[in-house]
């Protein structure tokens, strides 16, 4: 390497390293705690908004007096006469508790012989073999979470619920449902719609609710009016308020995180540039030697520019990669919890999608590295436009 | 002869008021060595600093090497510092972390030399100081001769034919201090021009040759 001031930047680090350990160290470990949040919410947010997209375009339920109840399923037959409407579906669905492990199922009955509107379930009624599956009408398919709860509770491959009346229904695993969808398929249970009645005590001419499809987007503002009109108690909720509600819920807590990590990093730039103060009154008289041995005050400047690049350079990609490896390879235990901490189930069962945000990645480097190259510089500015004799003092 | 440098009715007047040289002329020729004798707070050093353009005069004109250096801004005062003066300084301000090959190559670093040529430099300066030895032992670990033979190699690697000395042997015992003086001579022998800034009688009984310049409250007694 030609002799330059890059390279007595690193002779430098390499010689007189104490000085920069504990600052890259700090600052790694600020950079991988503000990564990891990043990367965990981006990736948590991918999945979600993934599996919304699978979602119906629109689900009809009835409320009454703020209370969701039973629809009757012929609603459905008028839906599919409005203009514009397809993969007109009924569902019924409900949390079902176990009153001895206090854990709880999402119980989803469809009906395996209609059009799907929603995508993932459509993929996995096309993915079952449906003779085998419906020759038994009580037969299920279960999320990861429900199967792994079931393994560790010794319950085998039969699931005992009770109806209203309590009477027992002994469903039969048949399969699981596959992982990438686990997120919303983690504590689901689907079975045919008229097992799922007959657990929640609903008559066969009642579901709980109606999904729809139209594929129109230049429609989906008249079709919720003209689903509301046909019975006053109907509420239609479109994907696309689902989605930005999600998209809010994001954008206000990235708002907070924003203003979180400011005053994270407000604090170590206090910390770094009472660190720095020590570091360059050490260095203070090197600054000196070096200026009078003929070293002008631009070229300190940029060596410690060079020196303070190689120490944010480090901090930064060893504590992104850290980051990096701790959401997706270590399945980012204890933010997840955090994050997550309402599911019924392990949370390990839950995978995230890879996703990397390149706006939040540069914002991150920017409000790291502008106050640390000026907790550094400015000071070594200081010192470099002293005399010499005065610097060496 | 010619004239290396030269000072005309010079003063220097620091921030708090402080007159540390007053209306100084000075003429230094080429292949001389200069004492600057002196006590402490006479001013001697802040000549070495104002010939070494380290520093700038309040009053007067310095001239260097045939540049008037008190007129020169910032950068060109650096750059004309970089390639024309060496300075040995008091305790020979190494960079203690730094390898003695390190230490000698600093002075190099803003000229952008190409290695071979920077490499070529510092072995000639190790050579000519006799420190080429103890090229890769950090300067902490040198002892008090090494340590001057490392500043010396220093000064002359830019190729400097000035050469100034800040109180060089401030802290060496007798023995080393005529080291120091040995080596100097030598480096006068090679055609240096060579200023000392000193208030240690050693240099006058070692160097008797020597034009010795008194400093007297900032003016030439």
């Amino acid at each position: 390497m030609a002799p330059n001031r890059l390279y007595f930047a690193l002779l430098n680090l390499i010689r007189e390293p104490k000085g920069h350990i504990g600052i890259t160290i700090l600052s790694t470990i600020l950079i991988f705690f503000i990564s990891s949040i990043m990367l965990f919410s981006g990736a948590l947010q991918k999945t979600i908004l993934t599996a919304l997209n699978a979602q119906p375009d629109f689900v009809v339920q009835k409320v009454r007096g703020e209370f969701i109840v039973p629809i009757k399923k012929n609603i459905a037959d008028e839906i599919i006469e409005i203009a514009g409407t397809t993969n007109v579906s009924l569902r019924v669905w409900g949390r079902y508790k176990f009153s001895d492990t206090q854990k709880s199922i999402l119980i989803m009955g469809i009906d395996f012989l209609d059009e799907q509107s929603h995508d993932a379930l459509e993929k996995l009624v096309k993915s079952t073999d449906l003779n085998s599956f419906l020759a038994n009408r009580n037969q299920i398919i279960i999320g990861e979470g429900v199967a792994k709860w079931m393994q560790s509770s010794k319950r085998g491959d039969t699931l005992r619920l009770y109806t209203p009346k309590g009477r027992a229904v002994n469903l039969k695993v048949f399969q699981v449902i596959p992982k990438k969808l686990n997120l919303f398929a983690n504590d689901l249970v689907i079975m045919d719609i008229k097992t799922a009645q007959k657990i929640f005590g609903l008559k066969r001419r009642y579901v709980t609710d109606i999904t729809f499809d139209a594929p129109n987007e230049l429609e989906w503002d008249i079709i919720p009016i003209k689903v509301s009109s046909l019975d006053s108690d109907l509420r239609v909720i479109s994907k696309k308020e689902s989605r930005k509600a999600y998209q809010e819920m994001f954008d206000y807590k990235g708002g907070f995180f924003l203003l979180s990590f400011l005053m994270v990093a407000m604090s170590f730039v206090m910390l770094l540039y009472e660190r720095y103060s020590q570091v360059l009154s050490m260095q203070r008289k090197s600054i000196g030697i070096l200026k009078a041995i003929g070293w002008g005050t631009a070229d300190v400047l940029i060596m410690k520019f060079y020196e303070t690049s190689i120490v944010v350079f480090v901090s930064f990609v060893v504590g992104f990669l850290l980051a990096w490896a701790y959401v997706f390879i270590f399945d980012a235990p204890i933010i997840k919890e955090i994050f997550l901490a309402n599911g019924n189930f392990e949370l390990s069962y839950i995978k995230l999608y890879s996703s990397i945000d390149w706006f939040s990645i540069t914002t991150i480097f920017l409000l790291f590295a502008i106050p640390f190259f000026m907790a550094v510089l400015i000071p070594v500015w200081k010192i470099a436009t002293t005399p010499p004799k005065e610097a060496m003092r | 002869m010619r004239r290396v440098v030269f000072l005309q009715n010079v003063s220097k007047v620091f921030k708090d008021g402080t007159k540390a040289l007053d209306n100084i002329t000075l003429e230094i020729f080429e292949n001389e060595i200069v004492l600057l004798r002196g006590i402490s707070g006479s001013g001697k050093t802040t000549l070495l600093s104002l010939i070494g353009a380290l520093d700038r005069a309040t009053e007067g004109k310095v001239e260097v090497d045939g540049v008037v250096v008190s007129k020169l801004p910032q950068s060109a005062l650096e750059e004309f510092r970089r390639k024309n003066v060496g300075i040995i300084l008091q305790d020979f301000g190494l960079i203690e972390y730094l390898s003695v090959y390190e230490n000698v190559l600093a002075p190099l670093i803003p000229l952008n030399l190409n290695k071979k040529e920077a490499a070529k430099r510092v072995q000639e300066a190790l050579k000519k100081a006799n420190i080429s030895h103890k090229a890769q032992t950090k300067a902490a670990h040198l002892s008090g001769g090494e340590k001057q033979r490392c500043a010396i190699a220093r000064a002359v690697v830019n190729r400097a034919k000035l050469i100034l000395c800040d109180e060089p042997s401030a802290n060496l015992d007798r023995e080393n201090s005529k080291q120091f003086i040995s080596l100097l001579q030598e480096l006068h022998t090679k055609g240096h021009t060579i200023i000392v800034a000193t208030h240690d009688p050693i240099f006058e009984e070692l160097l008797p040759t020597a034009r010795k310049i008194h400093i007297t409250d900032g003016k030439i007694a």
